[in-house]
């Protein structure tokens, strides 16, 4: 009797475990980055020439190239991003302000984006650099888009001399 | 010729252990996630400051039991395994958006007992880096002898191409580990 109930739970014991595979989760989440920078920091000083002759116009604007747009940029997929520019302040009368940017150079990679046309920067945003996706530029005033500024004068009669300053404004955002 | 039948009840007993043995399921339990987080960008114009994240070396423990390979539980025989891996994501594709996932062993655990002879049990490969793809991979592989479990196997894993340039999401996956009686 106790040979046939060994037999009767021995199989019923030996199959009371059992498993073939076992899971573990990972993950990671790669945020949403948009960083912006100008370098080198501090201002820009542009002027006219004083004509030497009455009679005279004012000289061509000079032009400053010494600033570089630095960005990083992660987005979702099927996101863009853009640069816009505004003037922030008071620009003087009858002056406007161009500013162009050339393409990305330096370090970096990815999806940095292409610049459009010179603006002439108002107090609305105007889009300076678009089709951007995920990239970055590299740092510093080697890297990224290089700005030119210039001056034009637009409205010949609303020019008084004098110092004016006022910002440009600029911002990555999503399209 | 003819057994006598207290013999042969006898027999009968050491087959049907045998054949139970045999039917005996292995068994894999492996325990612990990993999340990693990566470290914000602070200056505009940088990439990640490292485009690899690494786990814990411990970060995973798994456990692996077989069925006894035994004669009658005086003999035991070396019961081979083979512990395969795949992952299974839930979301964007890892490769996809440019991201991999490694995993290697950094240890072997312990247990998995002893022969007759002393003979210890073992545990061999997967002390490198391997892809974890969504399909099924041998990870590593080894014996046991007898009902022993080799427990607190460590394994470390490692996610490669952490950039901007990889879509902004959550990437998620689950690996699984697969017991092969081999």
């Amino acid at each position: 009797m106790r040979f046939l109930l060994f037999i009767l739970l021995y199989p019923a014991m030996s199959l009371t475990y059992g498993q073939m595979s076992s899971s573990v989760s990972a993950g990671v989440t790669l945020p949403s980055v948009a960083l912006l920078d100008i370098e080198p920091s501090g201002s820009v000083s542009l002027n006219f020439t004083s004509p030497s002759e009455a009679g005279n116009i004012l000289g061509s604007s000079s032009t400053n190239n010494s600033k570089w747009i630095n960005i990083t940029s992660a987005v979702a997929s099927g996101v863009t991003r853009k640069i816009t520019a505004r003037i922030s302040g008071t620009a003087p009368a009858g002056v406007r302000l161009r500013v162009s940017a050339a393409s990305v150079a330096g370090s970096g990679a990815g999806t940095r984006g292409t610049p459009g046309s010179a603006l002439f920067l108002t107090t609305s945003d105007q889009i300076l650099i678009n089709g951007i996706g995920g990239g970055y530029t590299g740092t510093g005033n080697t890297n990224g888009f290089n700005l030119t500024y210039s001056l034009d004068i637009q409205t010949y009669n609303l020019l008084k001399s004098g110092a004016y300053t006022f910002s440009v404004v600029y911002t990555l955002a999503d399209n | 010729m003819k057994l006598k039948p207290e013999i042969l009840k006898w027999i009968i007993l050491a087959l049907i252990l045998t054949f139970c043995n045999a039917l005996r399921a292995q068994s894999i339990s492996a325990s612990g996630s990993w999340t990693p987080s990566v470290t914000a960008i602070t200056e505009a114009g940088n990439n990640y400051a490292s485009s690899t994240l690494e786990s814990a070396a411990n970060q995973t423990l798994i456990s692996v039991s077989m069925p006894p390979q035994d004669l009658l539980f005086i003999i035991s025989f070396a019961n081979n395994y083979q512990v395969w891996v795949k992952r299974t994501d839930s979301g964007p594709n890892w490769n996809t958006a440019g991201l991999q996932l490694f995993v290697k062993r950094t240890g072997s655990g312990t247990g998995g007992g002893t022969s007759l002879l002393l003979v210890p049990s073992a545990i061999n490969n997967g002390l490198t880096y391997q892809q974890i793809t969504t399909s099924d991979v041998q990870f590593f592989d080894g014996y046991n002898f007898g009902n022993s479990t080799r427990s607190g196997i460590p394994i470390q894993y490692q996610i490669t191409g952490v950039s901007v340039l990889v879509p902004a999401a959550t990437y998620s996956t689950t690996i699984t580990y697969t017991l092969v009686d081999n």
